[in-house]
């Protein structure tokens, strides 16, 4: 029982690391783009374009 | 050279891990594949045991898939609703699937059913995309002119069937029945889960010439996709105690530059170039197993098999990473007006 409880403990810790390891660093990249060059989203039969920093 | 505590006896070049995960995560923001099929391979090739290659390579496909949705979803690639109702689906079939393979397990055929179908569906999803590929990249040169819009005969064929109840997908631009979107689902999903991978490589060809998605939606939408069976992959191998953490720490800082860098180039390349980088993603994958069902028929292992299937591995990453690169520089060079190889036009994005 204690070692099934430990098990799901680290199913918790490992899969929640991960998460937040990879929302932190997506967030982080996120920023740091959109500091360097904005974007304009992907839209259908509209391809993405480039908005030139005023 | 770095060492972890759960594999005592290896060592293992911390710059080739990175290296590694750079150049499969940028494969996966690209393409829309998760990448444990190419990432596994390599880790066992590294010197890790195969069920701790696996459990990590599934743990790093879940952060590499959620930093993929976000960098996806920033660019407007995701389609959520499309990707939640197919999920349902695939998790349906890969229940299905995974029953299948206790079946085949008890029948003392797993390894050989799983490598002949892994064969057979990379086979035909790979030749029928680069059938399709080089098919619509004649048409698309021979249209230009005529300003004719193309569509696949698969894609006709299925918006032509109205069963109720009819769905409208805005992002996708697409309006499907969904008994189409479950019989789609629930057999990626039973391949899925019979195989043991995440499905990016089905979902993506399955969206783009089956329903007629845009090859940038699916990318992202097959990479949402992704982050549940992972999650539930990543769940039961840390529980089975086949995770090594740090290593899969590692592998998503180096994939987290490389699936940005792959997302941003679904800008500025055409739909065609991700359909043959997925091909020959996919075509490296077919030849890891076909290594690896001769190491399973022929007994005594030969001593060659390894090294083939390192070269394989290793040499085929690099050359999708080349290509990537190459298509990368002749759409930069294309966008500054510098002259570009004539056959490399029709895969560049005009500004």
């Amino acid at each position: 029982m204690v070692d099934e409880g430990k098990g799901y403990l680290t199913v918790l810790y490992n899969i929640g690391l991960i998460i937040v390891l990879s929302v932190s660093l997506g967030m982080l990249i996120e920023k740091i783009l959109s500091l360097v060059s904005p974007v304009q989203a992907n839209t259908p039969g509209n391809d993405t374009k480039r908005i030139s920093k005023q | 050279m770095i060492t972890f505590s759960m594999i005592p006896n290896m060592e293992c070049s911390l710059f080739l891990l990175i290296f590694l995960s750079l150049a499969t995560g940028t494969i996966s923001g690209f393409a829309g594949v998760g990448g444990g099929f190419i990432m596994t391979p390599a880790l066992i090739i590294m010197g890790f045991p195969a069920p701790l290659a696996v459990g990590t390579g599934v743990l790093w496909v879940m952060g590499n898939s959620i930093i993929g949705t976000l960098r996806h979803r920033h660019l407007g690639n995701v389609d959520f609703k499309l990707g939640l109702i197919m999920i349902v689906f695939m998790m349906a079939g890969m229940e299905i699937g995974i029953r299948a393979l206790s079946a085949a397990t008890q029948a003392g055929m797993a390894e050989t059913a799983v490598l002949c179908v892994t064969i057979c569906a990379l086979l035909f999803v790979g030749g029928s995309m680069f059938w399709e590929s080089t098919r619509s990249k004649k048409k698309s040169n021979r249209d230009v002119d005529t300003g004719n819009k193309q569509t696949g005969l698969l894609v006709s064929l299925v918006s032509r069937i109205h069963i109720p109840p009819m769905m409208y997908f805005s992002r996708s631009g697409i309006r499907v029945s969904i008994w189409m979107l479950m019989v789609v689902g629930l057999v990626a999903g039973i391949l899925a889960g019979f195989i043991g991978v995440g499905g990016g490589f089905i979902i993506v060809p399955a969206l783009v010439y089956i329903f007629g998605v845009p090859s940038y939606i699916s990318v992202g939408t097959s990479l949402f996709q992704i982050i549940f069976p992972a999650i539930f992959g990543a769940a039961r191998h840390t529980l089975e105690g086949n995770i090594v953490i740090f290593a899969a720490f590692i592998m998503i800082l180096g994939s987290s530059i490389g699936i940005y860098f792959g997302a941003q180039l679904t800008r500025i390349l055409q739909d065609i170039s991700m359909k043959y980088v997925l091909v020959s993603t996919i075509f490296v994958a077919i030849l890891g197993s076909c290594l690896k069902i001769a190491a399973v028929l022929i007994e005594p292992e030969p001593a060659w098999i390894q090294s083939v299937m390192m070269i394989i591995t290793y040499g085929g990453l690099a050359v999708i990473f080349l290509l990537i690169i190459s298509l990368f520089t002749a759409a930069i060079r294309h966008r500054k007006g510098k002259p570009v190889p004539v056959f490399l036009q029709s895969f560049i994005k005009d500004d």
